[in-house]
């Protein structure tokens, strides 16, 4: 019994390989097959076996066998083809597809913008959830680790915590692994530049099960001593990219914020580090946070700072993980007073982060290009059907000649399984360009952004499986339709043969919803490109246009609060040096900064402010001369200069609003209000202007001055006499001479700077455009085939008519009027739907109504253009009819 | 009757089949092709007529402890087509003694 156990796993994967494959085999072979298979590997494991050969490579030897089943089984699929002539079928039905090229095309077109609209985001899917982190093997059995309150679920790591709970090796956990990222100042040689580097663990290469692809990962030793470990492991694409893949970069020293790095790792291409969705350029041991950024978190327990990330053991739940980190949560609570109600807790890395808001939203897009696909398959069966009715001669002729109701059925059904690869392909080359798209559809981001998502095997199963699914919906209707002997059809009226009327309507009906939702993306996407019109009209608040902006973090190349000071003024100075420069000065504040600005509630001396009332004032640090330097004009008072410094009393400027707003008629000038700890004066009022977006309503903002109020990580704002480009150069170079070690990031001019703001827009404007254009041309090829659908049926009723007497322009009128009507309805019906959505969107437009009439009629111009010229070609046709030929042809 | 040339993996599993009997994968280890070469080539010769398969006696195979095989051996025509490849090239003629077991 033993024995044949022992047998019966070293078969096993042998066994599952021929499951599949039997599928191959036709079913009157089958049986057979498999007996012959399942004997010969079991002999073959009783010989190896007898032999003493190792059972691993009993496994490996009888899997290795059991590859060849699927040619086997192939070769009897491959026969009963033979005989059932479906290659010469395949033959003919790509020959009629040739015959008519338009059709052909229309119909891949169609099939490739549904298929690759369903790839393209099936593959953000697959780089979002289901590989969150590339190039870690078994990512599913990762799990994040957090602290959790009642009130929040996602705190992170303190240092000493974390040494605790991984010391005390929480149960189900093969070890458990804490990062974070950093901006950091590289310098290989020349320049400093910035790169994103992970903190982490010594062990998490080892959780992750990340080898090196040079040199070694990180290791445990790495972690063993706070700020001794000089060490980094580099990224492949840094590797590349800094060190032209040069293959003696082990024991290379480089730069990092200004101390010594040696590297001793280069990891594999597709790792990019523990977080989804970003790409780290260097990993360096945790314990040199001190030495990196100046001040130590690593031995403060009540900071958290780290996230956790473990691998659970194979066959474990979440749930038990949990339960075993609650006990050690516990415990570390009794010892340390970490807090009661604190304890931790496992989540899947699908339920963390970026993936967990992201995923309700791509679903929600999946289930649209769901949607999509579907009518893109009844528009295509609708195209079908109509040319089924014009190749009933040609059908009559086959089964004249004997062709079985079956056999003209599977060719009808191959032709549809054609067109349905031929759509596939088009789809996919189209993801091709499209997958990668997420990236460029994300706006500048603070954070080292890359979804990266591409074309794999999983997309392209998922690809295939949707051309075979696509077919079956829209090819079988038409197969089983086209199919029926003509003299059937005959004997029937013409009514019943094509469904009757109510199949009809249904078709409109699904029309008149395509051109409607047409319609609604159109025009949201025209008052969009509008509002793209208008944005470069609206007065932000500032005159300056010709400027360089430069961001930089002291506190990332060592500075004090003092030294900081002092090298404000300097840089300044030597800005206001440098040839082609009118001025400079430093902002923590850039105007139109989407997501960007601090804000406060600040307590103003002789304003009462009503129980519930929301005193949000935003605020940043500005050096002197920034008001001139921006050409922001003050209306009131002064503004902020060289006197505002440490120790003489906090002033701030404030703008319009705020002052009409808090001081209500008042002078403010002079007036005071408490942010903080410190009670302000008001030295003089700004003009308003525009701070996050164009489409902003007036906000309270004030500005203080940064000798009094130090950041360490301010832009500086270097205004050009012209333009600011060739200014950009000299301004990298005067810092570097200035302090080397300090790494200038995100250095633009104003003009790009401001080309942010209208990215939202721009985004929105290319992604309804496109699928509005789509929406359009899925409607148009849906009243082509509806339209195509009714001439062909009425062709008999046309011919009479003629015969009585109508003219040609009487046809063409009445078909293309059957046309305008549907498109009318859909219209009508957009535009409605519209004005209902489009009032969700007016936060994000800039000086256009959400029920702008202009663009309403205009779009409602366009989509009725584009239906009348996809029921024009029908109805030509229809005008075209021969009334003796059509009397003739029943 | 086809007279298509047998290719030298043909040959090969005709040559293993020469004289005795045998099953899928001892032809595999005899010839040293891949079992997704060896299956379909039997199937084909089967259908040339150039070998025939039956199932073993389920007796026999009882005594053995093992499910019953699918056997191939040569046909009559089978032993002249391998003559007549042989006879075209005789290299393959010194390698075969050797081989057999």
């Amino acid at each position: 019994m033993k024995a044949a156990d022992r047998r019966d796993g070293a078969t096993r994967p042998a066994r599952g390989v021929l499951r599949v494959c039997a599928w191959l085999v036709p079913p009157d072979r089958r049986a057979e097959w498999r007996r012959q298979w399942d004997a010969d590997l079991a002999c073959q494991a009783a010989f190896l076996e007898a032999a003493g050969r190792d059972p691993r490579a009993v496994r490996r030897d009888l899997f290795t066998r059991s590859l060849g089943a699927a040619r086997h089984a192939l070769w009897f699929r491959i026969r009963q083809w033979r005989t059932l002539m479906i290659f010469q079928d395949l033959k003919h039905a790509s020959r009629s597809l040739m015959q008519r090229p338009g059709f052909t095309a229309a119909i891949v077109l169609t099939l490739g913008l549904a298929i690759g609209a369903n790839a393209t985001i099936f593959s953000w899917m697959d780089a979002l959830v289901l590989n969150p982190l590339p190039g870690v093997p078994r990512a599913s059995e990762l799990v994040a680790v957090r602290f959790a309150t009642p009130a929040r679920s996602n705190l992170s790591f303190s240092y000493p915590n974390y040494r605790d709970v991984r010391d005390s090796r929480p149960h189900g956990l093969t070890g458990l692994a804490v990062h974070e990222m950093m901006p950091v100042s590289l310098r290989v040689d020349g320049a400093p530049e910035r790169a994103w580097a992970q903190l982490s663990s010594g062990n998490l290469f080892e959780v992750l099960q990340v080898p090196a692809a040079l040199g070694r990962p990180l290791q445990p030793s790495d972690e063993s001593a706070i700020g001794q470990s000089f060490v980094a492991v580099i990224s492949d694409r840094l590797w590349r990219t800094r060190f032209a893949a040069d293959p003696d970069i082990l024991d290379r020293t480089v730069g990092l914020n200004g101390h010594g790095f040696t590297i001793v790792g280069v990891a594999p291409p597709a790792f990019r580090g523990a977080v989804n969705g970003l790409a780290m350029d260097l990993w360096v041991p945790v314990t040199m946070h001190g030495v990196l950024s100046g001040r130590s978190l690593l031995e403060a327990r009540g900071s958290g700072w780290l996230s956790g990330i473990g691998r659970r053991t194979p066959g474990t739940a979440d749930s038990e993980v949990t339960a075993s980190l609650r006990v050690i949560a516990a415990r570390l609570a009794a010892d340390h007073k970490i807090g009661d109600d604190r304890t931790l807790r496992a989540v899947p890395l699908s339920e963390d982060g970026a993936a967990a808001v992201l995923l309700p939203v791509v679903s929600v897009v999946m289930a649209v290009v769901g949607l999509v696909l579907l009518i893109a398959c009844a528009n295509v069966s609708g195209l079908l059907l109509a040319r089924g009715v014009s190749r009933r001669h040609e059908i009559a002729i086959r089964t004249a000649l004997g062709a079985s109701r079956f056999r003209l059925a599977r060719q009808l059904f191959l032709e549809s399984l054609l067109l349905a690869a031929l759509g596939g392909a088009a789809g996919l080359t189209i993801a091709v360009w499209t997958s990668g798209g997420l990236d460029a559809l994300l706006p500048p981001l603070p954070f080292p952004v890359l979804i990266g998502a591409t074309l794999n095997a999983r997309v392209l199963l998922f690809s295939a499986g949707i051309v075979v699914l696509t077919t079956i919906v829209f090819g079988l209707a038409p197969a089983l339709h086209g199919s029926r002997p003509p003299a059937q059809q005959a004997l029937r009226s013409a009514r019943a043969s094509t469904g009757g009327p109510g199949r009809t309507r249904m078709r409109g009906l699904l029309v008149v919803s395509q051109v409607a939702l047409a319609m609604v993306l159109l025009i949201a996407a025209g008052l969009f490109v509008r509002t793209l019109d208008n944005a470069y009209d609206v007065d932000p608040g500032f005159t300056r246009r010709d400027a360089v902006l430069a961001s930089f973090d002291l506190s990332s190349a060592g500075y004090s609060p003092e030294r900081g000071r002092a090298f404000f003024d300097e840089v300044v100075a030597r800005m206001e040096a440098l040839p082609g420069v009118e001025s400079a000065s430093l902002s923590t504040m850039v105007p139109l900064t989407i997501g960007g600005g601090s804000d406060t509630s600040p307590i103003i001396e002789g304003y009462t402010r009503a129980p519930e009332e929301d005193v949000t004032v935003y605020y940043g640090m500005v050096g002197p001369g920034y008001f001139s330097t921006m050409g922001i004009p003050i209306v009131a008072g002064r503004p902020i200069d060289a006197r505002d410094r440490d120790g003489r009393g906090p002033v701030v400027v404030i703008n319009e609003t705020m002052a009409r707003r808090y001081w209500q008629g008042r002078d403010p000038v002079g007036g005071r209000l408490r942010a903080g700890a410190d009670w302000l004066t008001v030295a003089g009022v700004a003009a308003d202007g525009k701070y996050g977006s164009l489409s902003e309503p007036a906000l309270s903002v004030m500005y203080f001055p940064i000798q009094q109020f130090y950041r360490a990580n301010p832009v500086l704002h270097v205004a050009t006499r012209g333009p600011a480009g060739p200014v950009i150069g000299a301004v990298r170079q005067a810092v570097a001479g200035l302090s080397p070690d300090l790494a200038l990031f995100d250095v633009r001019t104003l003009d790009e700077h401001l080309q942010m703001s209208v990215a939202i827009p721009r985004m929105a404007a290319l992604l309804l455009g496109i699928f509005g254009g789509v929406a359009l041309l899925l409607a148009a090829v849906g009243l082509y085939g509806l339209i195509a659908f009714v001439v062909g049926q009425r062709t008999r009723e046309i011919g009479v008519r003629m015969a009585l007497g109508a003219d040609r322009a009487d046809i063409l009128r009445q078909v293309l009027g059957q046309g305008a009507r549907l498109a009318a309805a859909g219209l009508v019906a957009g535009a409605g739907l519209a004005a209902l959505a489009t009032p969700l969107m007016a936060s994000l437009l800039v000086d256009v109504s959400p029920t702008d009439v202009t663009t309403f009629v205009a779009t409602g111009a366009l989509l009725l253009g584009v239906a009348l010229a996809a029921a024009w070609l029908p109805a030509a046709r229809a005008a075209r009819v021969d009334p003796v030929d059509a009397l003739r042809a029943d | 009757m086809r007279t298509k040339r047998l290719g030298l993996g043909t040959i090969a599993i005709l040559q293993a089949l020469d004289g005795r009997r045998g099953f899928g994968f001892d032809i595999m280890d005899v010839t040293g092709l891949t079992s997704g070469t060896v299956y379909p080539a039997l199937e084909r010769l089967e259908e040339l007529g150039h070998v025939r398969s039956r199932w073993e006696d389920e007796a026999t195979a009882r005594r053995e402890a093992r499910p019953a095989r699918r056997y191939f051996e040569l046909t009559p025509q089978g032993s002249r087509a391998l003559a007549d490849a042989l006879a075209r090239y005789p290299m393959l003629r010194a390698g075969a003694r050797d081989e057999s077991r």
